[in-house]
């Protein structure tokens, strides 16, 4: 079979979020064993849906602060006007009703990891026979930052529409600061995406703008070559990128950002802070990495090696994968799958395989995008790239800005419809 | 079905099976590599082709080596973990005095059957072969193959590592004579299917036949071999696996030429081979087909492999956007164009995903996927 025409390109947007608002469905409750999932995220709602898609029989509880989700993948595209928030907001009633998870919306308060307990806000409990968490990135406290008045914009929502409300406020010729944390931190090709769709904006709409990158990292982490392009020639003049600068404290109310090479000063601040795992990994004795940051689990079925029985996906745990949505929804499958294989009586299926894939708007027309294939090692028990399965665009370019919508709806329907 | 073979390609077949993870061209891996994905089947017998036939369509051949005694050592690589029959042919280059052997292995339990697989290395003992006709068993149809299959009995320590499969309703062997569908001779005209360019004598030949036994039910199976194309690794049984043969029918038209691939009558563009349940012997008898996965708790290596490429084809391989839908594609074409793309080098998503894959991981998701049920996705 030879050369057949693979896609098309054009774009859909929109058409998978879920607009209608529905109330949490606690549908009745079957017989089979029990999982909870702590964590509506990527990692979270794929792990609930698809338990039930593949063992319909599963009892599975869905626990979620959240009344929606606000996806932070897109969300750049919120900062420099493209889309709404509405395109990349999701309700949980496809879980609930197609799939038949119960979705609870409240906080889990605790976890007694030896009666196999989780404990609600509301006083509520839940008994597990295996437990998910999934409850994606904390961040480590920063002196004098104050997020209502400098967003980190880092998880989506309310705090990525005050940084686009404080850009559309900034007088042209004004300077925006962003700071990045040291790796390992949430989606690494973010905050340069976010420092180029930025630059592009002022570049249209702000004259005379700066946009001053501190990065706590060495060097652009992630797809370098467009990036380098994007900071160098696309932006130059524009975009002012620092390596190897610490964030050592922050000045909320003048927007200072006081770092080990200086005070920064801005119109609009923005600081990423250092990340650790969800609360509940670090209050729960979960997070047992060398930082004591992330938690560690079996890469087979991610299941922790601090507590039988609870398992870590998506950003909180230690794999060494990156911290990022399509890869979390992949880890989730593995973790689902080698559940309902345990259940079973079986092993965990013993050459689990993962991917990420992620596009990254550089303007309102282009994008750049990176992958990876990571697969089980049996000899290190580590997650390990595939050689020549890594790889990153060249250029960015408005074919693989309108491809970047095909993925995203796809991946959002994947984990949320 | 006449077609021809050469032993060389068996080993590019069999390198396949386990050295394309690394993205590169499996045809440029030096000849005779093994891999763990295959087991030698080693023993002795006189002058003799020996061949392995196998449930994914896959064909395997050797010869033994010429070593001045009257017992040459043969060793041919063959798949791991997949149900083969093995046919042993003395005086394969002599047409009219030939004869076609088809083996039973009996393991040390009593257990008989052509069907065998192993996942490691396998030593037999010297199998002595009737060398021309007169010496032959029993050959009523006189077309040169043995009418009932010579038992090869195997000692304990063998029956642990060769695993003896006995079959029902076997794709490759429909009258389960123990004589594989491609050495019958369904016309009666002496000649078995193997060596007959025309195997049910409708004066047809085979290659533009699609009905090669001529019950009216369109075959789609190139080969004969009882694996619909869509299902067969190597559809025209020449030893190269589809995705490294450039010309899949062997009609002689490469592929890159070839408007339909596997001589078929539909064009490649529509070409899903997808209704073949309908009229065809479907099914690969190697993997368990998956029923709807909204119902099943079962897991299978398949179905996990194949969730991994749900975000972005989409949830059970159905798109919500304009990336292909996987379900319901055929399973030789996924598994082309994943060969494809691993042995190009364009920076692209996909080419870059194919080759985080192996050959068996590829046949597993593509297992998956064309067991579902069709969504519409154009290839």
């Amino acid at each position: 079979m030879n050369q057949l025409s693979r896609r098309h390109f054009l774009k859909s947007l929109g058409g998978v979020a879920a607009l209608a608002s529905f109330p949490a469905i606690l549908s009745a409750a079957t017989a089979g064993p029990r999982v909870v999932v702590i964590g509506g995220g990527f990692a979270g709602a794929t792990a609930a849906k698809y338990l039930k898609h593949w063992s319909p029989n599963l009892n599975v509880t869905l626990v979620e602060p959240n009344a929606q989700y606000q996806s932070p993948i897109l969300s750049n595209l919120i900062v420099n006007g493209q889309i709404g928030m509405d395109t990349i907001t999701f309700q949980y009633n496809t879980l609930a009703q197609k799939y038949g998870v119960n979705v609870v919306q409240d906080w889990v308060s605790g976890i007694d990891g030896v009666s196999q307990k989780v404990t609600l806000n509301s006083g509520a409990t839940l008994d597990y026979d295996r437990l998910i968490v999934a409850p994606g990135i904390n961040f480590n406290p920063v002196a004098g930052l104050d997020f209502n008045k400098v967003p980190h914009a880092w998880k989506s929502g309310d705090q990525v529409l005050l940084l686009k409300q404080q850009l559309d406020a900034m007088p042209a010729g004004g300077t925006f600061v962003m700071t990045i944390p040291p790796a390992p931190y949430r989606c690494p090709p973010g905050p340069y995406e976010r420092a180029c769709v930025v630059a592009d904006y002022f570049k249209t709409h702000k004259p005379g703008s700066k946009v001053v990158v501190l990065d706590a990292n060495a060097d652009i982490l992630a797809e370098k070559t467009t990036f380098s392009h994007a900071f160098n020639v696309t932006y130059a003049g524009i975009v002012d990128y620092h390596t190897d600068v610490m964030l050592e404290s922050v000045d909320s109310d003048r927007k200072i950002a006081i770092t080990d090479a200086g005070d920064f000063q801005a119109d609009v601040l923005n600081v990423i802070p250092t990340q650790s795992a969800g609360t509940i990994i670090t209050s729960s004795g979960l997070a047992n990495d060398a930082s004591g940051r992330w938690g560690q689990v079996n890469p087979l079925s991610y299941e922790s090696t601090a507590t039988p029985n609870i398992h870590i996906i998506g950003d909180s745990q230690a794999t060494g994968q990156p911290k990022a949505g399509h890869i979390a929804n992949a880890e989730a499958k593995v973790c689902a799958d080698a559940i309902i294989r345990l259940f079973n009586g079986d092993q965990p299926y013993a050459e689990p395989m993962t991917n990420s894939a992620c596009y990254s708007p550089v303007s309102v027309n282009t994008a750049s995008w990176a992958t990876v294939v990571y697969k089980y090692d049996a000899n290190t028990g580590a997650m390990a790239a595939v050689p020549g399965s890594s790889g990153t665009a060249h250029v960015s370019t408005n074919e693989s800005y309108n491809d970047m919508f095909d993925w995203a709806n796809n991946l959002f329907a994947d984990t949320f419809a | 079905m006449k077609y021809k073979y050469t032993i060389p390609v068996m080993v590019s077949a069999a390198v396949m099976l386990a050295a394309c993870g690394g993205g590169g061209s499996s045809t440029s891996s030096p000849p005779g590599t093994t891999t763990s994905s295959t087991f030698k089947l080693q023993g002795t017998v006189p002058g003799t082709l020996i061949e392995a036939f196998c449930e994914d369509g896959s064909y395997y051949a050797v010869n033994s080596q010429e070593n001045n005694t009257t017992q040459h050592p043969f060793s041919l690589d063959m798949p791991i973990d997949v149900s083969c029959r093995v046919v042993m042919t003395t005086n394969e280059n002599d047409p009219n005095n030939k004869v076609i052997t088809p083996i039973r292995f009996v393991n040390a339990a009593g257990v008989g059957s052509t069907a065998i697989k192993a996942n490691s290395d396998v030593g037999l003992d010297f199998i002595n072969l009737a060398l021309d006709r007169a010496d032959m068993l029993s050959d009523t149809n006189q077309d040169g193959v043995e009418d009932s299959p010579k038992e090869v009995i195997l000692d304990a320590e063998t029956s642990q590592v060769l695993s003896v499969i006995p079959t029902a309703n076997d794709p490759l062997d429909d009258d389960n004579d123990g004589i594989i569908n491609v050495y019958e001779d369904d016309d009666n005209d002496q000649i078995n299917n193997h060596d007959d360019d025309d195997d049910d004598g409708d004066g047809l030949l085979d290659i533009y036949d699609n009905d090669h036994d001529n019950d009216d039910i369109s075959d789609n199976d190139l080969d004969g071999d009882g694996i619909t194309n869509d299902q067969d690794v190597d559809d025209d049984n020449d030893g190269l696996h589809d995705s490294e043969d450039n010309d899949d029918d062997n009609d002689g038209i490469s592929d890159s030429e070839d408007s339909d691939d596997d001589n078929d009558g539909t064009d490649d563009e529509m070409d899903d081979d997808y209704d073949s349940s309908d009229d065809n012997n479907t099914g690969n008898p190697t993997t368990p087909t998956p029923t709807n996965p909204s119902t099943t708790s079962a897991p299978s290596a398949g179905r996990l492999l194949a969730a991994q490429c749900a975000q972005c084809h989409g949830t059970d391989g159905v798109s919500k956007t304009d990336i292909d839908s996987l379900a319901g594609e055929s399973r030789a074409e996924i598994i082309e164009e994943m060969q494809e793309m691993q042995n190009e080098s364009n920076n692209e998503v996909m080419h870059l995903q194919a080759k985080g894959y192996n050959a068996e991981q590829i046949g597993l998701i593509a297992d998956y996927f064309s067991s579902l049920p069709y969504s519409g996705g154009d290839d």
